[in-house]
């Protein structure tokens, strides 16, 4: 019944803004409409020395701002105003499931992994081919994870790794003809060394000096992709790389697809578990101290320089391997698709999940490779949306969908008084 | 390499530094006050000159005498990118200023692809010609080494680092904005005025961008929607070359940069133009881990 | 002229500030001790607005300062001088005065505090040139109280001014701190872990342990509390 009253309440609330936020939305849509003139309204036809007026753009700039900005005003009011909602219906519920999960956690993983394993029979290749990409970016997203979310290195080129891995593989493929299996671990191992390369210049450098610098050996990587002709074949890439062998059984094109699926979803796993136990592990406890407060943690003995070379190569490592991934699952390579847009995904998907956190990566990965499908029929507006949508998201969920939350001691007053 | 060689390619490395420089000023003061790498700052350079090409155009159906067609226009279009920084400060950037970084930074990146994506749309991906007005100025003619274009940047520059300096350093404005920079609290306690003067840092950063884009427009004579965003590296790389957060070493990279590029592409090779900045910045960085002006923030323990 | 009201402040994760009340009439010297952890610090940052206030209500002259942004709770007229000195460390010791008056209109009303900040800290005038971050730690805390100054405060809260200084220091800034109350008629609220120094320039005093008031009391009268003795004036 209270939860009744205070929800009319806030209504009542929010009614009351209104009028306000109608005359805020008002001067907001008439200040996009000036600002938004020249390059929406105007356009000037050079050839024919001629200007075009576009006046249904400046209707649609005054109109949509005007709700847009309603809209966003509101928006911005319920989140500043949020009452604590441990007793919603939503949080009920989903605290329930948690219970519920927490009882029967082997029940429950069993059977979600069954269900996992048995999407790709069910469904098309199209389908398969899309969750193939999102797991693959949910690999990327736990090794950037380590780096970024526990070890607090912000890497702005971690696609360089990426490519470090797909072109090792394909290199190998093309020019000797090895598999897959075996390009594997010598992908990982290209991309540790990589790894380390990247890091010891970048040791000591603070903050956003790494982002730059990382940043920078990330589009150092794509240019001398693209430029390097003789070896890696530039921008046309290589092509008819090799699909995973299962003990040389020949598969029909679907039943490569499936195989390749289950062996990314296998590699997940492996990541996941890993990352996991190095979290709960005195290594991880060791990253946490050294995002936290490096000058702590090294007046603590930790040696500092040591564990950001060991955090790098883990991370390098993890984006080699599916970089091999992806090279097999497409079967072709080009700088293009390692580009700055594809570290910044990736970083995306860390942040937009929650730093730190597995399954924020895990639904961040399917929202950043499943919504850029969906957008597709916009077409030519895809990126536009998308960034609109980074910048709206950071807003209004700063600290990602999933935000960790820190494992907190409580003391209750009889504790406190022995 | 004959001295007239050399010397032009000493002068055209200079002009590049000097647009590096207009644009990394707006970057460094920005880093400074809230420690963002506003990746939407490219953006505004581009906007700036899409803005003058699109009043240029209008005005001149308009029979204005030259001279008054381009003064207007050029002074427009500064007002228009100010405007545009104002309003990605206030919508992007000031509800998330006191979150974490990180997502300070993914917000900037998703304003930088809207604000390409929306010139793509709005006006077009083709190549647009831009009048070389500064070329028609009846100076240095005669020379091989130097022109009429090359010589207007190097004013400009030169006169708008002067103007910011004294700005920073003697206008009421000027201190609040070094105070917020050094120690954030503190200047709210001393009552600075944090949003304003934020505002203020970003609409001084959009107008010296809009300015090297209007010049570097005029100068090449054609423009693109997706030119802010390689030239927005370069000027970030060059502000870090120098020191984040510190004027003159952002000025200091930006020469740095533009002499490095001039040199490098012709003498080694123009494939590799993009790389031989972010070369420089590794081995600068190596060597100076602060930047070459950077002061090492000493933290308090 | 400012008075505190059952007020519950902190932070998000933890409320640090319970039902305290607190009183400070004008032209007083009252002080606050405590602990580290009392909650000292948090005490000053809920008057000038740093920090959420729960429940309660902070009161500067009649009027609310609760929800009023710190930068407006300035213009009010109280000036808070930070824990860790905190001046500006690129700016001269001029600049760092002048970042004081910034709100300030007059000049020659500015020229006289700044005058009068200079008789107060001799120091500083020989040093008005030097770069903030080359003072000494003594040096460093004169010029942020003649900051503080030289905004002319109605109220000055001064949070540990006799942290990590030398005892002969500690002595010029307890009396420089009697002497802005005598002479200039300014009102101050000081905090310190100092409690002896504290008790003996101020009026009254408060004593706070875990966020709550525990005593409190004319300050000659606190300096013979039994209590008072043994936990905060061993050592001093």
């Amino acid at each position: 019944m209270s939860k009744f009253i205070s929800n009319l309440r806030r209504s009542y609330r929010l009614l009351q803004g209104v009028p306000k936020f109608l005359i805020q939305s008002l001067m907001v849509s008439l200040w996009f409409a000036i600002l938004t003139f020249p390059i929406m309204v105007i356009q000037v036809n050079y050839t024919a020395n001629t200007v075009e007026w576009q006046w249904g753009r400046l209707l649609l700039i005054l109109f949509g701002g005007f709700a847009g900005s309603f809209i966003w005003f509101l928006a911005l009011d319920r989140k500043d105003n949020k009452p604590s909602n441990t007793s919603g219906t939503y949080s009920v519920i989903k605290g329930r499931l948690l219970d519920y999960y927490a009882s029967h956690k082997k029940l429950v993983m069993a059977i979600v992994f069954a269900i996992i394993l048995l999407i790709p029979f069910a469904s098309s290749s199209y389908f398969t081919r899309v969750l193939i990409s999102a797991m693959i970016m949910m690999v990327l997203g736990v090794g950037l994870n380590i780096v970024v979310g526990f070890g607090g290195l912000l890497n702005l080129g971690y696609a360089a790794f990426y490519a470090v891995g797909a072109y090792t593989y394909g290199l190998l493929n093309y020019h000797f003809g090895i598999g897959f299996w075996i390009a594997l671990p010598i992908s990982a191992f290209t991309s540790v060394i990589a790894g380390l390369l990247v890091a010891l210049p970048v040791i000591r450098l603070r903050g956003d000096y790494l982002a730059i610098i990382t940043l920078a050996f990330g589009e150092i990587t794509r240019i001398v992709l693209e430029n390097w002709g003789e070896f890696t074949f530039g921008p046309s890439g290589i092509k008819g790389i090799d699909k995973p062998g299962l003990f040389g059984i020949d598969l029909s094109p679907r039943g490569e697809i499936i195989y390749v699926y289950i062996v990314v979803f296998l590699v997940l796993l492996l990541t996941i578990l890993i990352s996991r136990r190095m979290e709960n592990s005195r290594i991880g406890r060791t990253w946490e101290s050294l995002r936290e407060n490096e000058i702590a943690a090294r007046s603590m003995g930790i040696n500092v320089p040591r564990t950001k070379l060991l955090i790098f190569a883990v991370g390098a490592c993890i984006a080699g391997v599916a970089g091999a991934l992806f090279a097999t699952n497409i079967s072709y390579i080009n700088p293009k698709s390692f580009a700055l847009l594809e570290s910044i995904k990736i970083l995306c998907v860390v942040v937009l999940g929650g730093m730190g956190s597995i399954p924020g990566v895990i639904v961040g990965s399917i929202v950043l490779q499943v919504i850029p499908e969906w957008l597709r029929p916009l077409q030519d507006y895809r990126l536009l949306v998308f960034g609109a949508l980074l910048v709206v998201m950071m807003i209004f969920k700063p600290n990602g969908l999933f935000p960790k939350v820190r494992k907190s001691y409580v003391f209750t007053k009889e504790e406190s008084e022995q | 390499m004959s001295l007239e060689y050399f010397l032009q390619v000493f002068v055209s490395g200079f002009t590049r530094g000097s647009i590096y420089a207009l644009i990394a000023l707006g970057y460094t003061m920005v880093y400074g006050i809230i420690q963002l790498i506003n990746f939407a700052h490219g953006e505004i350079y581009m906007i700036g000159a899409f803005s003058l090409l699109i009043l240029i155009g209008v005005l001149s159906m308009l029979n204005l005498p030259v001279l008054a067609l381009i003064l207007i226009a050029v002074l427009v279009s500064i007002l228009y990118s100010a405007g545009y920084g104002f309003t990605i400060e206030r919508l992007a950037y000031r509800q998330i200023r006191n979150a974490q970084r990180l997502s300070l930074l993914i917000s900037a990146i998703g304003m930088s692809m809207f604000l390409q994506n929306y010139v793509l749309l709005a006006q077009t991906s083709s190549f647009l010609y831009f009048p070389k007005f500064l070329e028609d100025i009846p100076l240095f003619q005669n020379t091989n080494i130097l022109n009429a274009s090359q010589a207007v940047i190097f004013s400009a520059t030169a006169l708008i680092m002067i103007l910011l300096t004294v700005f920073v350093r003697y206008t009421r404005t000027g201190k609040a904005m070094r105070a917020l920079s050094q120690d954030r609290t503190m200047a709210v306690l001393v009552g600075v005025p944090t949003n304003r003067t934020i505002s203020i840092t970003f609409i001084i950063g959009s107008i010296t961008a809009a300015i090297g884009g209007g010049l570097v427009s005029a100068q090449i004579g054609q423009i693109h929607f997706y030119m802010g965003f390689i030239a927005g590296i370069k000027a970030f790389v060059a502000a870090v070359l120098g020191g984040i957060g510190n004027i003159p070493g952002a000025v200091l990279g930006s020469f740095i940069l533009g002499l490095t590029e001039s040199f490098g592409t012709t003498l080694i090779s123009s494939d590799y133009e993009d790389v031989f900045a972010f070369i420089i910045l590794i081995l600068i960085l190596i060597v100076k881990p602060s930047g070459l002006l950077g002061k090492n923030r000493s933290e308090k323990v | 002229m400012l008075k505190i009201e059952s007020v519950n402040a902190g932070y998000r994760e933890a409320v640090v500030l319970h039902e305290m009340t607190i009183e400070v009439n004008e032209g007083e010297i009252v002080t606050l001790i405590g602990g580290n952890g009392a909650g000292k610090s948090t005490t000053l940052m809920t008057i000038s607005g740093l920090v959420k206030v729960f429940g309660g209500d902070v009161l500067f002259e009649g009027t609310s300062l609760l929800g009023v942004t710190p930068e407006k709770i300035v213009k009010h007229g109280v000036i808070h001088v930070p824990e860790g000195r905190r001046i500006f460390p690129n700016m001269s010791v001029l600049e760092n005065l002048d970042m004081g008056s910034m709100l300030r209109k007059n000049r020659a009303e500015i020229d006289k505090d700044r005058e009068n900040v200079f008789e107060l800290f001799p120091i500083l005038h020989e040093r008005r040139n030097q770069v903030g971050s080359t003072l000494s730690g003594g040096e460093q805390q004169m010029l942020a109280i003649g900051r503080g100054l030289m905004a002319r405060p109605k109220l000055l809260l001064l949070d540990e001014p006799s942290l990590g200084l030398a005892p002969i220091l500690v002595q010029q800034i307890f009396s420089v701190i009697r002497k802005i109350r005598d002479d200039q008629g300014c009102t101050v609220f000081l905090v310190e872990q100092n409690a002896n120094q504290a008790l003996q320039v101020s009026d009254r005093g408060y004593v706070l342990a875990t966020g709550e008031i525990k005593l409190s009391g004319e300050s000659d009268i606190l300096l013979k509390n039994e209590d008072v003795k043994n936990t905060y004036l061993g050592a001093s």
